[in-house]
């Protein structure tokens, strides 16, 4: 039937084909897409936002870094003066280096140094605790450090004292009238050149300056 | 079919509907996820979108628009269909919308330029199926617009009427009863010039 070819092309129609075969040059020809324009849109796919995820953790290692290296400072500080401490107890205090025949002077060598050095550096005290305990270290090492200079003074003085002229001990010598007289000119005599000596040298002495001044002018 | 398939499609007639709108439905469904692919960029989406719904856009610009300007208007239909593909909200409906497009596009046409007389291409004896086919198209273009389109697409792009009504939406009644008159009054027309020739 007619319509049934102008409906789904089941059977025949000529002139129904020929209108067809006719029309034909007005079909559109294979052509290709156009081009598109690159036009940026919404669309309905959503897309995953890009998040620093990485950095965080990053940060958090940063962070705890941080405070590890902090509280190992900080723990280094508060040993250093509790190894001194140690150290002060360990070793004598007082090492006096004292000489019976050369009576040289007392050498208190390391504990006061090592008070000293102790004491320069800049203690980071943190805890009260330890600060009291620094002041009777202190304390005591400076009343030992008295006890050994008492000590060594005396020794010091023993070496030096002179040998005490008791009675019993005493060596007298006995002179006549003559002898004393002519003893005590001896030693006005001997006390006059002296003086006398002295006026010379003082004499010699302004003589020089005086030319010494002539020559300069 | 038996007499128990019978039965049950006597007593339950939508399971029937459903069963038989099921090849439809997924054909919806191909369409639907074919504009999601072409809105989130395939080319090769767009190109499969193109080809197929290119002859019905071409047929609705040709029975409007002189055939010069014809392949441009199709070009720049498919370009602001690209870019508007995100908006459409029912992208099951999407033929319906570009065949919107294509004759808003004819519309502006004719609003910018002004009308023109279109000349025959061959004017010799030689080109006398040129001519007669320019006078065919002529007369479909004098047409009311739901004959004119039917016809042009059935007549020019070779498309069937199942095709037809499935490009464009309508029912397939809607179309054989556009065919039909469209076709009675085109040889009306036809039949008129050939006595006056």
């Amino acid at each position: 039937m007619k319509e049934d070819y102008l409906w789904d092309k089941t059977g025949s129609d000529s002139e129904i084909e020929k209108l067809e075969s006719t029309l034909k040059t007005y079909r559109l020809k294979d052509t290709s897409p156009p081009i598109i324009p690159v036009v940026e849109f919404e669309t309905e796919i959503a897309t995953p936002a890009k998040s620093n995820w990485l950095m965080r953790p990053a940060f958090a290692a940063f962070g705890c870094l941080v405070i590890a290296a902090v509280s190992l400072i900080l723990l280094n500080n508060l040993r250093e003066p509790e190894q001194a401490i140690a150290a002060a107890e360990d070793t004598n205090p007082i090492e006096s280096k004292i000489e019976s025949k050369n009576p040289a002077p007392v050498k208190i060598v390391s504990s006061k140094e090592e008070i000293l050095h102790t004491q320069e550096k800049p203690l980071k005290i943190t805890k009260a605790s330890f600060s009291t305990q620094l002041k009777k270290r202190r304390q005591l090492a400076r009343k030992q450090q008295l006890r050994a200079q008492k000590i060594s003074y005396k020794k010091v003085m023993k070496s030096r004292a002179k040998p005490k002229l008791t009675k019993s001990k005493k060596n007298v010598v006995r002179l006549t009238k003559e002898e004393k007289e002519a003893y005590d000119q001896l030693l006005k005599a001997l006390a006059i050149t002296g003086s006398q000596m002295k006026i010379v040298r003082e004499g010699i002495k302004g003589e020089r300056v005086n030319s010494a001044e002539k020559d300069g002018r | 079919m038996s007499e128990s398939g019978i039965v049950q499609n006597l007593f339950f007639p939508a399971r029937r509907s459903k069963e038989a709108s099921s090849p439809a439905k997924n054909k919806l469904k191909e369409e639907a996820m074919l504009v999601e692919r072409v809105c989130a960029g395939d080319r090769s989406a767009f190109d499969e979108f193109y080809n197929k719904l290119s002859p019905m856009v071409h047929g609705i610009v040709l029975a409007r628009v002189p055939r010069d300007e014809v392949d441009d208007i199709v070009q720049d239909v498919f370009i602001s269909a690209y870019e508007k593909l995100h908006t459409l909200r029912d992208k099951n409906a999407v033929n319906a919308w570009i065949a919107r497009i294509a004759r808003n596009r004819a519309v502006e046409f004719y609003r910018r330029n002004k009308p023109t007389v279109e000349l025959s291409e061959n004017l010799s004896h030689n080109g006398t199926a040129k001519n007669e086919a320019k006078e065919i198209l002529d007369a479909i273009r004098t047409m009311p617009e739901t004959y004119k389109e039917t016809l042009v697409l059935r007549l020019v792009e070779g498309m069937t009427g199942p095709e037809i009504a499935e490009l464009t939406g309508l029912k397939h009644e809607s179309v054989r009863v556009n065919l039909h008159r469209g076709m009675k009054m085109l040889r009306k027309k036809l039949g008129i010039k050939k006595r006056q020739v």
